[in-house]
């Protein structure tokens, strides 16, 4: 158990230290990136002209004359003390602005993964147990034009037949709990599908395993033997997408938070690209990579938890 | 349970699936291969020119002269939409050959020589895979510039992994079978092992990959180009032209409607047809398999 | 042991038929299979891998896959198992039918503890309480010598040995001290040592309750030591039937002698040929592509049962 935690953790810090070497590269990438490059690509634009001042200011904002180890452990130095550097266009530091947007995608985030699970875990379950019946070719059907469907435009669809058609609910901003109902819904589609088709799928899986014939021939009820002994092992691999799903999640946020005009981290990320707000779509990006690393994380700890066979090694 | 009983219950599993698994795979084949036309022979079969603005007949409803209706700045709908095939498909195309391709040659080399090479490889792969791939691919555009140009190189670089992945794990297995073992004590080079006895038998599955892939990456490339990330106007793509008819949905929601149901067919079919092959190629399932 | 003949059997199959529907071919597990199972009584049933002995077994259960067609007659103690209703049979298994599965390694639920998983039998069907029950496992485990019972019951089976994860399913089939123990395949993934012991116990557990059992195996020797009758079945026929000494000492149907031949203490000559699948059956004997005595009638004619000695059955034109 702590061999495998200790594991995880080491691959977490990994990749949450890739993930600053990548938002460090951001800026760093650029082609040649020399002072001017970075100005026209990342600042004012390629058409322009960069000014001496300018220059100069990049120059020692960046300590580009330094070798990029030395700017990469300044950099990181200062982000690991929550020092993303400052807005360029808010003039304001970058970890309080992401700070105050960030709520706003976790309530969007977390509301979205709670309802596709709320629809998903039951449906999966009764498909599979209802398995070639109509309803599951329904469900199934239904799953697979949900995966298909682009978010932004189902937002779209969505907004014309209830905001726009019926009045219920509104079409952008926050404006109190029905705001979140369209954004959410939204969200949780797609994410809802993948779900299920897993869970279906998984389901079926373990209902074709000896130890469910076992529990048949000790002549339990049909519904025991799904609830004691099928479902718990059916959630095992289902846990493991609902992490990955998690990271989809954090994209969608991006193009629902577009889409609804949400004033969360996903919509602030797009308007400092392009509003070429670099240290702004760093602070954005070393969060989103950072979340998801550590959301991947507590996922595969509730899977050691759930599954005795990581819980206890093996005894000899 | 008995072997009998098992093979049994197998062989019912595969009949059905193959009567099944035949007419998804011929009907989402056929689906793709009309779409493949539909962007092959965009320039013969589009009504109108798609980049051409006409200010006189801006958000026309869809009419006998334009079957989608026109967009806010009049251009025909649906000679944009067969030119976001093209757009769509080519870009497509371009991403998963260069990813494939790359993806591939890592995964054999990494799988068949193992060693520190291969574990430094996969590490990198496994940290790649960390990350949500839209952000990933975000971050890269904005090193490079918003275009379709960066929305290629970004979703490549995030791409090859997955084929890496697959292909190392199909070759670890495939080196300890008994023809490249026996391969090996005929004393053929590696490469040749490599490439003559290795190479085939993982084809099966990277095709299946990649025609998935395809409709993960349409979708992508539609994504960041609704951002404003992806093609910049006048280019003709199905995720831009959507973004462009936000402001019309209330009056005008044909400009949404029609690019939008384009892409949901072409990932949908793109998809069923990454399913059905794998079902065909999957040896477990193939008819008379029994153990 | 009692005089069985005279006492009405505990399970009484007639004309037992069950096949496999796969779209145009139909696959015959079972056919046309009568036998008596007496109380008390050991009755082996002996045959290769797939030739449908399991099938059997679940037949008995009716826990066969939605596919399945079963017909004749399957009479347990008194009930017609084919006519009874889903609620029915649900009282009947575990309780009054206890089924010990094959293959340790994956017929126990790897998420939840052993003791639970056996504690559950008995809250249903004996209506103890979680307390009772749990005393109950730890007398169980104890006297199927499962080292540290009290312990071992909040173990999962992936943290038990192969020979302990059979124990705890023998426990888990005789829980309620049922009438029939259905035992399939009881040695099957175990070495000679632990194959030994878990022959004796199943030997020990089955007087210990006075049940009859049914024990499904391709292995004559496990056979030998627990049956008082012995059934030896082949592509879905029983071929042979009579007193395990009968049996053992005076084969009657070729199909038997070279099983017996086959073995490692008696010449270990293997039989030629590969079992016919079930879905294309040879015509006249079953057994006769493979036979080293067939005639020409034994490939044109399909031989009926028939008594050849004291209840010796044998299904074959030469005997």
């Amino acid at each position: 158990m702590w061999k495998f935690i200790l594991k995880r953790l080491a691959a977490t810090i990994l990749v949450v230290v890739a993930a600053s070497i990548l938002t460090f590269g951001i800026l760093h990438l650029t082609p040649g990136s020399t002072p001017v490059t970075i100005l026209k690509y990342a600042f004012i634009g390629l058409e322009e002209i960069p000014t001496e001042a300018e220059i100069t200011e990049i120059t020692e904002r960046y300590m580009l004359n330094e070798p990029l180890y030395k700017q990469y452990y300044c950099w990181l130095k200062q982000a690991v003390q929550g020092d993303l550097g400052d807005s360029c266009v808010y003039k304001l530091p970058v970890a309080e602005l992401i700070g105050l947007r960030f709520p706003a995608t976790v309530l969007l985030a977390g509301l979205s993964v709670a309802l596709s699970l709320l629809m998903a875990i039951p449906l999966g379950i009764l498909c599979a147990v209802k398995r070639n019946t109509f309803f599951d070719h329904l469900g199934r059907i239904s799953a697979l034009f949900a995966v298909a469907m682009p978010s932004f435009w189902l937002a779209y669809l969505l907004i014309i037949i209830f905001s726009l058609g019926f009045d219920f609910f509104p079409v952008a901003g926050f404006r109190g709990i029905s705001s979140l109902v369209l954004p959410c819904v939204t969200l949780a589609a797609g994410m809802g599908a993948v779900t299920m088709r897993m869970m279906r799928s998984s389901m079926l899986e373990v209902m074709s395993q000896d130890y469910i014939l076992t529990a048949r021939a000790k002549g339990l009820y049909e519904t025991g033997i799904i609830s004691r002994h099928a479902l718990k092992n059916a959630f095992l691999p289902v846990v493991t997408v609902v992490g990955l799903q998690f990271g989809h999640m954090l994209g969608g946020s991006v193009i629902v938070e577009t889409v609804f005009a949400w004033p969360g981290i996903g919509k602030l990320l797009i308007d400092s690209i392009f509003a070429k707000d670099i240290p702004m779509v760093q602070g954005c990006v070393l969060l989103m990579a950072t979340t998801y690393a550590l959301v991947n994380l507590l996922v595969d700890l509730s899977y050691a938890l759930m599954d005795p066979r990581i819980r206890y090694g093996r005894e000899s | 349970m008995d072997a009998a009983l098992v093979a049994n219950k197998r062989n019912k599993e595969v009949v059905v699936r193959s009567v099944k698994r035949d007419k998804l795979l011929g009907f989402s084949s056929a689906v793709v291969l009309i779409i493949v036309l539909v962007g092959v022979l965009a320039p013969l079969i589009m009504p109108h020119d798609p980049i051409s603005v006409s200010f006189a007949d801006k958000v026309k409803p869809p009419s006998f002269q334009y079957p989608f209706g026109t967009d806010p700045l009049g251009r025909c709908v649906l000679s944009r939409v067969i030119q976001g095939t093209r757009t769509s498909l080519v870009a497509a195309a371009v991403i998963v050959s260069i990813s494939g391709v790359g993806g591939v040659l890592v995964g054999l080399i990494s799988g068949y020589k193992g060693g520190k090479a291969d574990s430094l490889i996969m590490r990198s792969v496994d940290v790649m895979l960390a990350f949500p791939s839209i952000i990933l691919a975000m971050a890269l555009i904005v090193s490079m510039g918003p275009g379709l140009g960066s929305v290629i190189v970004a979703l490549t670089l995030v791409h090859w992994t997955g084929y890496a992945r697959l292909v190392r794990a199909e070759v670890l297995t495939l080196k300890e079978s008994e023809f490249v073992e026996a391969a090996r004590a005929m004393g053929n080079s590696s490469s040749r092992i490599i490439f003559k006895y290795i190479l085939p038998n993982v084809i099966a599955p990277v095709m299946v990959m990649a025609s998935l892939d395809i409709a993960h990456i349409v979708l992508s490339m539609a994504s960041l180009s609704f951002l404003g990330l992806g093609a910049q106007p006048p280019e003709a793509e199905w995720g831009a032209m959507i973004n462009q008819g936000r402001e019309f949905i209330r009056t005008a929601p044909h400009v949404t409607l029609f690019p939008g149901l384009a892409l949901m067919v072409t990932i949908l079919a793109f998809s069923l047809l990454g399913d059905s092959l794998r079902d065909y190629f999957d040896p477990r399932l193939r008819e008379g398999y029994i153990e | 042991m009692v005089t069985k003949q005279t006492t009405s059997p505990l399970l009484a199959i007639r004309g037992l038929i069950t096949h496999f529907q796969v779209k145009e071919t139909i696959v015959k597990a079972v056919d046309d299979v009568s036998l008596d199972i007496y109380p008390q009584e050991v009755l082996a049933l002996v045959g290769e891998t797939g030739c449908g002995k399991s099938v059997l077994a679940l037949s008995i259960l009716r826990l066969l896959p939605k596919n399945s067609q079963i017909e004749g007659s399957i009479r347990f103690n008194g009930v017609e198992i084919l006519e009874a209703s889903e609620e029915e049979l649900r009282k009947l298994r575990g309780k009054e039918i206890g089924m010990i599965p094959q293959s340790q390694a994956t017929s126990l639920n790897p998420l939840l503890k052993v003791g639970w998983q056996v504690r559950e039998v008995l809250q249903l069907h004996k209506t103890l309480g979680k307390f009772e029950a749990r005393e109950k496992v730890v007398k169980l485990f104890t006297r199927l010598q499962l080292p540290d019972p009290a312990k071992k019951m909040n173990y999962y089976p992936h943290q038990l040995s192969g020979g302990m994860r059979q124990r705890v399913l023998v426990s888990m089939g005789v829980a309620c001290q049922p009438k029939l123990i259905l035992v399939d395949e009881p040695t099957k993934g175990l070495d000679a040592v632990l194959r030994k012991e878990v022959v004796t116990m199943l030997g020990e557990e089955a007087a210990e309750n006075r049940s009859s059992m049914l024990l499904i195996t391709h292995d004559f020797s496990v056979a030998a030591v627990l049956a008082d009758r012995i059934a030896v079945m082949y592509a879905g026929e029983i071929v042979e039937m009579g007193s395990a000494a009968e049996i053992l000492e005076k084969p009657g149907h070729p199909y038997t002698q070279s099983l017996l031949d086959s073995l490692p203490g008696r010449g270990f000559k293997p039989i030629r040929g590969f079992s016919p699948s079930l879905s294309s059956l040879p015509a006249g004997c079953r057994f006769q592509p493979r036979c080293r005595d067939a005639c020409p009638d034994c490939s044109a004619l399909h031989p009926k049962i028939a008594l050849t000695g004291a209840n010796h059955y044998v299904r074959c034109f030469l005997c």
